[in-house]
């Protein structure tokens, strides 16, 4: 058995849970497209995405233009749409039900599917923990004077508040599902069913709401709700030409003959309809933080001091940690400083690590690197979670024989050395000469791509930076033809060269177009590459071999 | 009686002989000759004792050191760890990864340096850290007056962390340096500018490497 709780008019009930100003009681609409700024003729086109019950109740519907609905309900409220305040009521819904089953699917922006099959008391019938509390609900909302009617799209019932329930005098015990069913300023609408589409096709009709549906549940419902299981449009709009008006009518076809003339698709509906596809439910996690923060009273200044607290931190996650069953493959590293600024390090393990000892070794010697400008007065620390036994595991590749010793190593490396000095080098997709970039141990993404440069045959061995050198050269062709390296340690008489290769670049930009002649020269020695620039400078730029 | 009393003493002769074995393992080591012919074995790690320092010089300037690093990273043979192939340990920064493939410099792990000290610090990390069993160490294009700064004592204290992790230490410099070297070999690439027009193959199969100076483990020459 499956449940579905829908939130219906989702984008506005979630934009008026935070307007500040009591808007509820007014018609709101929220439109499609933002509608932000616009004003005018343009505004007035744009499509009507929701409207609260007031706004429902004027006779105008999603959809429509906002002209047409202003000449309708002169007194609509547009409200902007908050997309934060939907990602919260969206995280409050799953939690909601997240708290009935532990099985949950987040079927659309304001639904969610959860299978009941694990949770004790609702075996069998399925509906022992509902329908008796929708007497109640009924109950209560007649005596608050509500209609009581719950229709779906323009429902006109609060949510039951758990003093309504009180007040009627007798809880049941499952009444905690009612109290849970509830979302401060919103309404939360349910339908169950044997398969999760029906459930979620159920939710949204007030005549098949709050109660166990079948496929014969569903056969007086419009047929644009197939609009609902995805793709399809050109065949509705076949169906509705072909005179069917409802489910029903769909639902009476010969399945064989509907997958024939409409394709796989129609199939599929008419499956789904009938409760013949039951399908695995896409179970939705929340993602797990693990990040930590400390503030320091008294502003820390000695690094002994830091690297104390950065430990207890380390001791909280790795506790945290082996309660999942997982390991940090990386650390973020926040540190906030006493005059403003703040400085952020981020450290990836070359394999997931679950002990203290191995996570603040390289953080330790990262630190001892870092030369801080002002005392620490808070620091925040997160990390990335992996599984333990996930990392460097390769069918061809050698392991490193002592993972934990070899962030510790590049660490150290890279205090001595400095950042940008220890990794793989990554050629950039430039003609510039000498254009590449260092990609950091552990990296994400370290592989290579091709780039615009094929493979000289003699490897070049650079002087950085290039020396200047004196050249003796003749003018040829229009190029300076290089005779004779006058300064230097590779001086001699050139015996013979190749050249001249021009390259240029940046010229679309004045301040840093530039232009060069490279000649490869052979001395005694051996070959070597003369670079000449303008006006008048030549350049050693290094030997091959 | 008598051959009682040599059986004894050749047991006796063994068991020390094992003792012997087991207390200095590296004087024992039956090791690899040299070939003196040219070509590809030069790409193999092997040729480079494990556990022990050895030394590249070329005949002129940095005739073929490149070369031989193109070698060692585009050949198929060579064993990696972590996702590297070797790491190249650069004293005077001169690696130019232009003249090498993209995959080719992604098996590297390259690590620049400014001076000799820095590249011998560099190197006492990497060959204390135990994880990569090939190092390169590049001091071409340093000056030799840095180089014969560097205290014999810390070679010394590299070879005996390299036989302890296991690791093979190839330093590449202009002329012979390492005291404690166990192999010390000659390059020549004979490079010209007609050498432009053939394949990189053809090259590194020109390569001519010979056996300059063997020494054992107290460091006497032997040859």
């Amino acid at each position: 058995m499956f449940a579905c709780l829908w939130i219906p008019d989702f984008p506005v009930m979630a934009a008026l849970r935070g307007a500040t100003e009591d808007r509820p009681h007014v018609p709101c609409a929220v439109l499609a497209g933002g509608g932000d700024g616009m004003v005018g003729k343009v505004r007035d086109k744009l499509p009507i995405l929701a409207l609260n019950r007031e706004a429902w109740l004027s006779g105008i519907a999603p959809g429509w233009a906002l002209g047409r609905a202003l000449v309708r309900c002169p007194g609509l409220r547009v409200i902007e749409r908050d997309l934060e305040a939907e990602a919260g009521l969206r995280e409050e819904l799953f939690l909601l039900a997240e708290s009935i089953s532990a099985d949950v699917e987040m079927a659309a922006e304001d639904a969610v599917v959860m299978d009941l099959a694990g949770v004790r008391g609702w075996g069998g019938g399925g509906s022992g923990l509902l329908q008796p509390a929708v007497a109640f609900r009924e109950t209560a909302c007649c005596q608050r004077g509500d209609p009581g009617s719950h229709c779906a799209g323009t429902c006109q019932c609060r949510p039951l508040a758990a003093g309504c329930v009180a007040e009627s005098g007798s809880r049941l015990p499952q009444s905690r599902v009612f109290d849970a069913l509830h979302l401060d300023g919103a309404e939360v609408c349910w339908a169950m069913a044997g398969t999760p589409d029906l459930a979620h096709l159920a939710v949204r009709f007030a005549e098949t709401q709050e109660r166990v549906v079948s496929s014969a549940d569903l056969g007086g419902l419009p047929l644009g709700v197939l609009g609902a299981l995805g793709g399809g449009g050109r065949t509705l709009e076949l169906l509705g030409m072909w005179g069917l008006g409802s489910l029903g009518d769909f639902m009476k076809l010969p399945r064989q003959g509907v997958a024939e003339r409409l394709g796989p698709e129609a199939g599929r509906w008419h499956d789904v309809l009938h409760g013949k596809v039951c399908r695995l439910l896409r179970l939705h996690r929340l993602p797990e933080s693990f990040a930590q923060e400390m503030d320091f009273e008294e502003p820390l200044g000695e690094m002994d001091r830091l690297i104390f607290s950065l430990k207890r931190m380390l001791y909280t996650l790795s506790g945290r940690l082996a309660v999942r069953h997982l390991a940090a493959g990386s650390v973020e590293l926040k540190l906030f400083l006493e005059r403003g600024g703040e400085l952020v390090r981020s450290l990836r393990f070359p394999e997931p690590q679950t002990g203290v000892e191995g996570m603040l070794a390289p953080l330790q010697t990262m630190l001892e690197a870092v030369r801080l400008e002002s005392a620490v007065v808070r620091v925040e620390l997160d990390a990335e979670t992996t599984f333990a036994m996930a990392g460097q595991r390769e069918w061809f590749g050698k392991n490193l024989p002592q993972p934990e010793r070899w962030a510790e190593t590049v660490a150290k490396l890279e205090a001595m050395l400095g950042s940008g000095r220890v990794g793989v080098p990554v050629r950039e997709d430039t003609f510039r000469v000498d254009a590449f970039r260092v990609k950091g141990v552990g990296e994400v993404g370290v592989g290579w791509k091709p780039t615009l440069h094929g493979d000289c045959v003699l490897p070049l061995r650079r002087f950085r930076p290039v020396r200047e050198v004196a050249v003796a050269h003749e003018v040829g062709g229009g190029f300076p033809v290089p005779l004779a390296i006058l300064s230097g340690t590779m001086k001699g008489e050139i015996l013979g060269r190749r050249g001249p290769f021009l390259s240029s670049g940046a010229w679309w930009d004045a301040a840093v177009a530039w232009q060069r002649l490279e000649w490869d020269v052979e001395l005694r020695d051996g070959v070597g590459r003369l670079a000449f620039e303008r006006p008048e400078r030549w350049w050693l730029e290094g030997w091959y071999g | 009686m008598r051959s009682y009393s040599l059986l004894m003493n050749s047991v006796a002769m063994e068991e020390l002989r094992r003792q012997m074995r087991v207390k200095f393992p590296q004087a024992h080591v039956v090791r690899e000759e040299v070939s003196e012919e040219s070509g590809c074995g030069l790409f193999d790690v092997g040729m480079f004792p494990a556990g022990a320092i050895s030394e590249v010089v070329p005949a002129v300037k940095f005739s073929g050191i490149s070369l031989m690093v193109a070698g060692l990273l585009e050949n198929e043979g060579v064993e990696e760890a972590g996702g590297y192939r070797m790491v190249l340990v650069d004293g005077a920064d001169g690696f130019d990864p232009g003249s090498f493939s993209d995959e080719a410099c992604g098996r590297m792990l390259w690590v620049r340096c400014r001076c000799a000290m820095e590249m011998v610090k560099a190197a006492d990390l990497l060959v204390h850290d135990g994880n990569m069993p090939f190092i390169l160490l590049d001091a071409l294009g340093l000056a030799r007056r840095d180089l014969v700064k560097v205290p014999a004592s810390a070679w010394w204290r590299l070879r005996q962390v390299a036989e302890r992790t296991g690791c093979r230490l190839v330093v590449m410099v202009e002329q012979p340096l390492v005291p404690c070297a166990s192999l010390r070999v000659g390059l020549n690439a004979r490079l010209r500018l007609e050498d432009f027009d053939v394949e990189r193959e053809e090259l590194l199969g020109r390569l001519e490497i010979s056996k300059l100076k063997f020494q054992n483990s107290s460091g006497r020459r032997m040859g």
